[in-house]
């Protein structure tokens, strides 16, 4: 059970109700400041305050009144008027977590959300319904309104919604798990919708599958290197101190601890230094530790921030209606980041992956690492190929890693004339992490080969432990096999973690 | 639908849609079944007088020195479509598979790949009996040809890996047995042949032209209904101005900007009106629009030579009537980059339209331009928010359509050990291409739904002939928007109108045809 107090929601907490399907409560001092967030603006409205989207229409229409007979059917059509996404479903987990985010922020008391709309909103996330989200038209500012609209619209028996596999109507969905529609007061509509979280749930789950997607890659390094017969001499700890940046020094770290014990970096061999793709494994994979700090930082903040307008406070009662806290610049600026750091880390895999390939820069090792039987040399193009996919998706995430917090189109009869793209730069951001996922995995089949050649009992600690992984999923390549579910086998040990629990086994933590 | 005949001549772009949309069946002209025979008996004959013939006596890629036994040469190619199957993500659909298929099956039956008329006929009969590959649509670096994808059509034929088989994903043995087909025993040099061309970015490409060249002409619809209601001007679409600049596109959405808005009775109840200009995206239509169509043309120009083409490596020639004269000859036809250009550029032109049509939408809610409509649309504007959130969604995708619209066949990465040092990326640009289309399809649907929606708000005065019938065609699916109500239902429905291509008959019907 995970407890929304407003200010305390991290990726991996959303990840559990995400992905893992973690219930949620309201913690009591939620509770009681949601009942001071909707008490106040009960008050202002009634002394006669205008609020913006509760006594006027929204955006462009803010000098529109809307009369008290008709507060509740404003709130009512914002839900049916904004939900106007298009293009495919968002995956489910995307949406569970944009449901938790959302009323983790609600749970502040700030937006004034009436606290049986987000008890209401918490029933339908815990009985396991997914409302359907189309993933794009999503702006960033003044919110993901589309996306959010589409989110709740099953509260009032609109929509659509996934249960068990199966698309029902809005109030069918409802019905099917005991509840009934709600009825919307107060500033309900636009608070459940005026947010950033189709951008920050999605955004929470990249930086949270992030960390074991590059821990992955450094894996996979570490045995590319082994397998290429690097040195580890440019991993040193004195190096990295006298350019302190945390992130190398931590990539600098986590690639000594993986080739502890290595029989295979000491051997004496003539050369003195190592290609880029090998030697600067720290300075690279640094930079990308960097960025995904910041962006996890910007993230969690994000969770926990009253992203919505107006906001309302109690003692005093006071509601501004001229705020932007809905204004996804932050995220899209983190994703876009995030997106350029991946896109590096995968360029520089998929050198390592070619050098792998190519008997003239493998120092031995066969071409395409494949060794036939005798008399069969050229029959078969061992792992040729995979490295031309690594190539393929390292070209697709340069056109990706283009940022999208950039590209503000004006909107709402330029009431709304800078927008974030924020929902585009997180999808995107995904892309990329899962392509890179893809990238590391043909690495590491690679690698791994390769290691068949040296002798993996020679290797360090790391690579010793993720070949003995790979290999009782992937058998040696001997000759040409389908290949595809190579690839996907690899890639499955990435992405549910078993690669990095088998390493760090043997290593410690490296996270 | 007749089928289509293969080996008559070039295959078009019209002969990709028959079979990959219209269910049409292929069927081999005996012309063809002349040269796949002759091409055959060439390789044969070249093979049994000892050369070296790259891909069937010697390894491929960076292997091709290594010299393959005979006894070891049919293993071969089951290890090519084996390994070169590294395809990842998402499948193709059930048409663009549809697609992949015929461009191979042309290719294969000009005879220059030496393949048997066995393969190229169980190639048909998955078509005919729907028998689909599963190939993954990522992977591909469009040189030497689509690789990946294609080996993943070649290993469903030999009967490894998936195949679609009445809308069923099941292993490809068992589709191909269900469809009582067995599966290929590939000979020499069949397996190479089977992936070694541009079929997949061919194939995507020239639906992504087909789609295009609606798109544009939905473009014209729709801008002069947003036109009309936005109380524009037709003297900017006057001939004689377009004389004195006569790029082609231009003149063809000049024309049909005049022929959708003739008799246009509002357009007639302001002709003397004092503002003498009206905004680009008004004004500059038959400009923007026609740069567009130049972009279009282009694409379409390079995707049917395309499809013409023989794509493999190596290639086998002979004289007419003499394969005892064939050579089989290594070069580089799977080269994909002039595709990959072309498909990059279309992705360029496509976004003009959906790019100046967001900005046409946006006039018609803003109450700052949109000569005296209510904002957003709405007759109930404020605790109604109209079709406000609609323009949103247009920037959204105008936004992701600008990134997407970023080159691809710049972004070589060198593959098979420095062999293969720059490749094209041609099918990473059709796949780009395609979700620029579907992107622009949005767009313009609510461009259209926003442009009925004003024109219903300028009754009783009526559009021109063609508007008249696009206004009818939406009105006739989607009711006008009074009271708020579930607005992507709306925009579903619009994407439906545009991709159904009723709009556009509509307008045919009342026009003629529109350039």
């Amino acid at each position: 059970m995970i407890e929304l107090d407003g200010f305390s929601l991290t990726p991996a907490r959303l990840r559990a109700v995400a992905r893992g399907g973690a219930k949620v409560t309201l913690a009591p001092a939620a509770v009681e400041r949601v009942r001071a967030g909707e008490a106040a603006l009960a008050r202002l409205i009634a002394s006669g305050t205008p609020v913006y989207g509760v006594t006027t229409g929204f955006g462009a229409l803010d000098r529109e009144p809307v009369s008290r007979a008709h507060r509740a059917l404003l709130q009512r059509n914002l839900l049916l008027s904004h939900a106007a996404g298009v293009g495919p479903a968002l995956p489910r987990e995307i949406v569970r977590g944009m449901m938790a985010a959302r009323a983790n922020v609600l749970a502040q008391g700030h937006p004034a959300v009436s606290l049986a709309t987000l008890e209401a909103l918490l029933e339908v996330l815990n009985r396991g319904l997914t409302p359907r989200v189309p993933e794009k038209g999503s702006l960033g500012a003044c919110g993901d309104l589309q996306a959010l609209a589409h989110c709740m619209l099953p509260l009032i028996g609109e929509g659509e919604a996934e249960l068990d596999g199966q698309i029902l109507p809005g109030r069918a969905a409802l019905r099917a798990v005991g509840l009934e529609p709600i009825e919307l007061g107060g500033r309900d509509g636009l608070a459940l919708i005026n947010g950033s979280e189709q951008a920050s749930a999605t955004a929470a789950l990249v930086v949270d599958d992030a960390v074991a997607v590059l821990t992955s890659l450094e894996i996979a390094a570490a045995c590319a290197l082994e397998a290429l017969r690097g040195l580890d001499t440019a991993f040193e700890e004195w190096i990295h101190a006298a350019r302190p940046h945390p992130g190398q020094a931590r990539a600098a770290g986590h690639l000594r601890r993986l080739l502890r014990g290595s029989r295979i970096v000491g051997e004496p061999r003539p050369k003195l230094r190592d290609a880029l793709s090998i030697r600067c494994l720290p300075q690279v994979h640094g930079a990308a530790w960097e960025a995904l700090d910041w962006a996890t930082a910007t993230v969690e903040r994000e969770l926990n921030g009253a992203n919505d307008n107006p906001l309302v406070d109690w003692s005093p009662s006071r509601v501004t209606s001229n705020s932007g806290n809905f204004h996804g610049q932050a995220v899209a600026q983190a994703m876009d980041t995030l997106a350029a750091a991946l896109t590096s880390v995968g360029v520089m895999s998929d050198r390592r992956s070619a050098r792998l390939v190519d008997d003239k820069l493998s120092d031995g090792l066969p071409a395409f690492l494949v060794r036939p039987p005798a008399g069969q040399e050229g029959a078969h193009s061992g792992f040729m190929l995979a490295q031309y996919t690594s190539a393929a998706l390292v070209a697709e995430n340069r056109l990706l890693a283009a940022p999208a917090g950039i590209h503000a189109v004006p909107t709402c009869a330029n009431s709304e004339d800078h927008v974030s793209m924020a929902p585009l730069a997180a999808r995107k951001a995904r892309q990329v992490l899962e392509n890179v996922t893809l990238i590391a995995a043909v690495e590491l089949l690679l690698a791994c080969q390769g290691l068949d050649f040296r002798g993996p009992e020679r290797a360090g600690d790391g690579p010793r432990a993720a070949h003995r992984l790979l290999r009782a999923r992937v058998p040696h390549w001997s000759a040409d096999r389908y290949l595809a579910p190579d690839i996907e086998a690899a890639a499955a040990l990435i992405r549910d973690g078993s690669l990095v629990a088998a390493v760090e086994a043997a290593v410690g933590s490296l996270t | 639908m007749s089928p289509v005949v293969l080996g008559a001549g070039p295959l078009g772009i019209a002969d990709v849609l028959a079979v990959s949309r219209g269910g049409a069946a292929v069927t081999l002209a005996p012309d063809a079944r002349r040269r796949l025979a002759e091409g055959r008996a060439g390789l044969e004959a070249a093979s049994a007088a000892g050369r070296a013939i790259y891909g069937v006596t010697t390894g491929v890629g960076k292997l091709k020195d290594t010299v393959i036994p005979p006894a070891e040469r049919r293993e071969l190619q089951r290890n090519l479509v084996l390994s070169h199957a590294a395809g990842v993500g998402r499948p193709l659909g059930a048409a663009e598979t549809r697609a992949v298929l015929v461009v191979l099956a042309a290719s294969l039956c000009r005879g220059h790949s030496g393949v048997r008329p066995v393969v190229v006929e169980t190639i048909a009969a998955c078509l005919d009996r729907g028998v689909l590959p599963v190939i993954p649509e990522r992977g591909s670096v469009g040189a030497s040809g689509d690789l990946a994808p294609l080996a993943h059509v070649a290993a469903c034929l030999i009967g490894v890996g998936e195949a679609l088989a009445d809308g069923q994903r099941l292993p490809a043995r068992q589709a191909l047995a269900r469809a009582g087909l067995r599966p290929l025993d590939l000979e020499m040099k069949e397996g190479l042949a089977l992936l070694n061309g541009t079929h997949v970015m061919a194939a995507l490409g020239a639906l992504a032209v087909a789609d295009a060249e609606r798109l544009a002409r939905l473009a014209d619809i729709a801008g002069a209904m947003s036109l009309e209601a936005l109380m524009g001007s037709d003297a900017a679409f006057d001939p004689r101005v377009h004389a004195l600049r006569p790029h082609p596109g231009q003149l063809a959405a000049a024309a049909n900007l005049r022929a959708l808005t003739r008799d246009s009775a509002i357009i007639a109840s302001h002709r003397d009106c004092p503002r003498v200009q009206d905004a680009y995206s008004l004004r500059c239509m038959p400009q923007v629009h026609g740069a567009a169509r130049e972009a279009i043309a282009f694409a379409r120009g390079i995707v049917e030579r395309e499809l013409g083409s023989v794509t493999d490596n190596p290639v086998v020639v002979w004289e007419d009537g003499d394969p005892g004269s064939a050579a089989v000859l290594s070069a580089g036809n799977f080269h994909g980059q002039p595709l990959a250009l072309a498909l990059d550029t279309l992705s360029v032109g496509l976004v003009q339209l959906a790019g100046i049509s967001e900005r046409r939408i946006d006039r018609l809610v803003n109450p700052l331009t949109n000569e005296g409509l209510p904002a957003f649309l709405s007759p109930r504007g404020g605790l109604h928010s109209g079709y406000m959130i609609a323009q949103y969604v247009a920037a959204a995708l105008a936004a992701e359509c600008r990134s997407l619209c970023h080159p691809v066949s710049v972004e070589s990465i060198p593959t098979s050990g420095l062999q293969e040092d720059w490749n094209s990326m041609g099918a990473a640009a059709a796949l780009k291409a395609r979700e620029v289309l579907g992107h622009g399809r949005q767009v313009l649907g609510i461009e259209l739904l926003l442009a009925a929606q004003a024109l219903d708000l300028r009754a009783p005065l009526a559009g021109g002939a063609g508007t008249r019938a696009a206004h009818a065609t939406v009105r006739a699916r989607i009711p006008h928007l009074d009271e708020d109500r579930l607005l992507g239902d709306d925009l579903a429905a619009a994407l439906h109108l545009v991709e159904e291509g009723a709009v556009e008959a509509a307008v045919e019907a009342a026009t003629g045809p529109l350039a």
